[in-house]
């Protein structure tokens, strides 16, 4: 079942999604589709909605109304099934206490079955710069450690779809980078990533830009679409897509 | 002198910042200059005295109906357990204070007295009394109450003037207790060599094993306590008694001139984080104890490993290693269990009041074993963690809480069978046991899964176990038995469903 639906449609679909925290609207009406392989940035500004869109397409939080479904099938039924193919990792994630930082990535391959791991969470924790502290509790890391010991976890179980909030926000240059390599890696191998981030390095190219304003999607496409469409001139950064979508929404509101 | 003046205005500002923090909590606006605003400390203080006199009625009322109906024997038994009790209490203070520093300092006293060239007796002396005033009100509180309950059965009418002994009795033996612990932990840091001994704490152990077998030197404080509740002490105790407490409070204030005032902020991290939680630690206890265990566990090299299992082996020896590496919230699930089990013989026994049920399931209720839910909670709460773990709630509780669950029914079952009842009765116990300990897991783990845990714990706790009560004194045990499966299922679609 889950197989032909991933043949016949999208991998992702969040169809007409709202949320709401008590009488705000934190999502108003989202959709959004996501195929294997791509890679999305949810730009926009803080209490746009990003990691709220985000947690509600990994089934952390219940949407008001709408339904996301992943391969086809609706998060509301599927919970295991969203947690077999969907991860996500929030900009401050938390760990156990008892578990060192290796037994964490240990504990996530045994969990899962997998029987030949080490290799892959030796070489993880190497390429990330945490294998020296590989037998330290997360709760001594600093926040850019912590992520990427979070990230490690992700990694290593292959999720289809990894959703990613603010991921450059802790890490340090060096590791932004690698952390791009990576995922380009994961993408070639059809994973779908979304992102949400207020910054991307030069070597990141999404396939997708998703902006959003105040719960709502204001402006999404590919790069070239948006840079048309919001007449945008020079090198298209974020801070240039985020405010042309901005203004023209508010061109567009006072035409109405 | 000037010393003293300086760091006692300082631990007023501390103290009246404080109060205005915690009267904020209770809705108290400082900042605002209206008149029923200026009032409103004083409306506060009249209604928490209210509810200290309330409380202290209720008290009285429930020791004195306890007193009327406990058995001579059990007041027998009561009386013997009293020195025991009470060089137990001592003993655990010097291991609190061997342990760590006696001395707690916060970040802002790291920063502001342990750098400044005041006198180091200034701040002993300071924290000494800010413990013991706060734990004397406590512990004398207690013992006015539990006077009434030791002399009810030998009075013809209420002894008012028992409550008043005990509470002058608890003063220097509060004192003394806590003066002892305070000499012995600052000698330690008198002396750095002493403090790197890891396991010194556990020498004071000793002295509970020397009291077995020559109990006079050690169990006289308890005695004296007892003789003074009675009135029937000589007049020499009381003035004895105050003169060493008054001689252990000189020495540890001359030796505390000369501690390391490093190693005191060094070990007085753990207090500093824990006090600059504030409300935090009231309304969320379990961080508390997370902070608690990550500082046992800092710097530590991590105790035997994870093993090389899958599936739901993994979750469930993962559980075992995180409460083998915290051993304590094992033995505390098991004392738990025993104490609970206990009270519960104490009160059939002696055929106490319905109150004492009703604060018994209270007790369930509101405080169960601090390490029953520790895993699972982490696994419920933390969604980043919960996302990785492919199983349903039921299968992740059942798989975190069975090394718990297991001490807590080891601890039960070893007093219920130590009591030597008939067979018949001895065996409805043991069948329950297990299954009220299951029941009391359920009942957290539904909490844990609901926004409002206490309220939510309390009535799941308070319907299950009083339905079970209250069918199997009226009815009979097998259908209070089934009863119990009835609710063991129900709680376990509501676990499975939503945690």
């Amino acid at each position: 079942m889950a197989d032909k639906s991933q043949e016949d449609g999208p991998l992702l679909k969040v169809a007409d999604v709202s949320f709401k925290y008590g009488s705000l609207n934190a999502l108003s009406n989202i959709t959004l589709e996501a195929s294997p392989g791509q890679l999305i940035a949810l730009v926009g500004r803080n209490g746009a909605g990003k990691s709220t869109l985000l947690k509600c397409i990994a089934g952390w939080t219940q949407a008001t109304s709408g339904e996301v479904h992943i391969l086809g099938q609706s998060i509301k039924q599927n919970e295991r099934f969203v947690r077999e193919h969907v991860v996500l990792v929030p900009d401050t994630p938390p760990f156990y206490d008892e578990l060192t930082a290796f037994e964490h990535l240990q504990f996530n391959a045994q969990v899962h079955g997998w029987q030949d791991w080490e290799d892959e969470a030796e070489e993880l924790l190497r390429k990330y710069g945490l294998h020296a502290n590989r037998n330290a509790f997360p709760f001594a890391f600093s926040r850019g450690m912590r992520y990427k010991l979070a990230l490690c976890m992700a990694l290593l179980i292959e999720p289809k779809i990894l959703l990613l909030d603010e991921p450059l926000g802790p890490l340090d240059p060096v590791s932004a980078d690698d952390l791009w390599e990576e995922l380009n890696g994961h993408r070639n191998d059809g994973m779908t990533i979304l992102l949400s981030s207020h910054q991307l390095p030069q070597e990141a190219h999404p396939d997708r830009y998703v902006i959003m304003e105040q719960g709502e999607i204001i402006a999404q496409g590919s790069p070239d679409g948006l840079r048309k469409s919001l007449h945008i001139e020079g090198p298209l950064s974020l801070d240039a897509l985020l405010r042309s979508a901005i203004k023209s929404r508010k061109a567009v509101k006072a035409d109405a | 002198m000037r010393d003293f003046r300086v760091l006692l205005w300082l631990r007023w500002r501390q103290f009246s910042d404080g109060l205005v923090y915690w009267m904020r909590v209770l809705g108290y606006n400082p900042k605002s200059s209206g008149f029923f605003e200026k009032l409103y400390p004083l409306y506060l203080l009249i209604i928490s005295s209210f509810w200290v006199f309330a409380m202290w009625g209720f008290g009285h009322d429930n020791a004195v109906n306890i007193g009327s109906n406990i058995h001579p024997t059990s007041l027998a038994d009561l009386l013997k357990a009293i020195p025991p009790a009470v060089l137990i209490l001592q003993v655990f203070v010097i291991i609190v204070a061997l342990r760590s520093t006696p001395l707690k300092l916060s970040f802002a006293d790291m920063s502001y007295i342990a750098g400044s060239p005041i006198a180091r007796s200034v701040p002993v002396l300071l924290g000494f009394l800010r413990q013991v005033i706060f734990r004397l009100v406590i512990i004398a509180g207690f013992f006015s109450l539990f006077a009434l309950v030791l002399t009810r059965p030998l009075a013809q009418n209420i002894d008012l003037s028992a409550s008043v002994r005990a509470m002058l009795a608890c003063i220097p033996l509060v004192v003394l207790t806590w003066a002892l612990g305070w000499l012995l932990g600052i000698l330690r840091l008198v002396y750095p060599g002493v403090s790197r001994w890891n396991y010194l704490w556990v020498l004071p152990l000793l002295i509970l094993l020397a009291a077995t077998y020559l109990p006079a030197p050690f169990l006289w404080p308890g005695q004296a306590l007892v003789l003074l509740i009675y009135g029937i002490a000589p007049w020499w105790v009381y003035p004895f008694l105050a003169l060493l407490a008054i001689g252990l409070v000189v020495a540890f204030v001359w030796f505390g001139n000369r501690i390391n005032m490093i190693l005191a902020v060094d070990e007085s991290i753990l207090h500093a984080r824990v006090a600059a939680l504030g409300l935090l630690a009231f309304r969320q206890p379990n961080l508390l104890l997370r902070i608690r265990l990550q500082s046992a566990a800092a710097g530590r090299k991590p105790f035997l490993s994870l093993p090389k299992v899958y599936g739901f082996q993994t979750l469930a020896t993962r559980a075992a290693l995180s409460y083998l590496r915290h051993p304590f919230m094992l033995i505390f699930s098991a004392v738990w269990g025993g104490v609970m089990a206990q009270a519960a013989v104490w009160i059939i026994s002696n055929e106490l009041p319905v109150q004492l049920w009703i604060g018994w399931l209270l007790v369930v209720g509101i405080a169960p074993p601090v390490g029953l839910l520790h895993v699972f909670r982490i696994d419920v709460e933390e969604r980043f963690l919960r996302q990785f773990l492919l199983v349903d709630g039921l299968q992740l509780l059942m798989a975190d809480v069975i090394l718990p669950l297991i001490a807590t029914i080891a601890g039960a079952m070893v007093v219920w069978l130590a009591q030597g009842f008939e067979p018949e009765i001895t065996s409805i116990g043991a069948l329950f046991i297990p299954i009220l300990a299951i029941l009391l897991a359920l009942c957290g783990a539904v909490a844990l899964t609901n926004k409002r845990v206490l309220q939510t714990r309390i009535l799941a706790t308070g319907i299950t176990f009083g339905i079970i009560m209250v069918v199997g004194v009226n009815f009979s045990p097998i259908i209070a038995f089934v009863a119990a499966v009835l609710s063991i299922m129900t709680l376990g679609g509501m676990v499975s469903q939503n945690a």
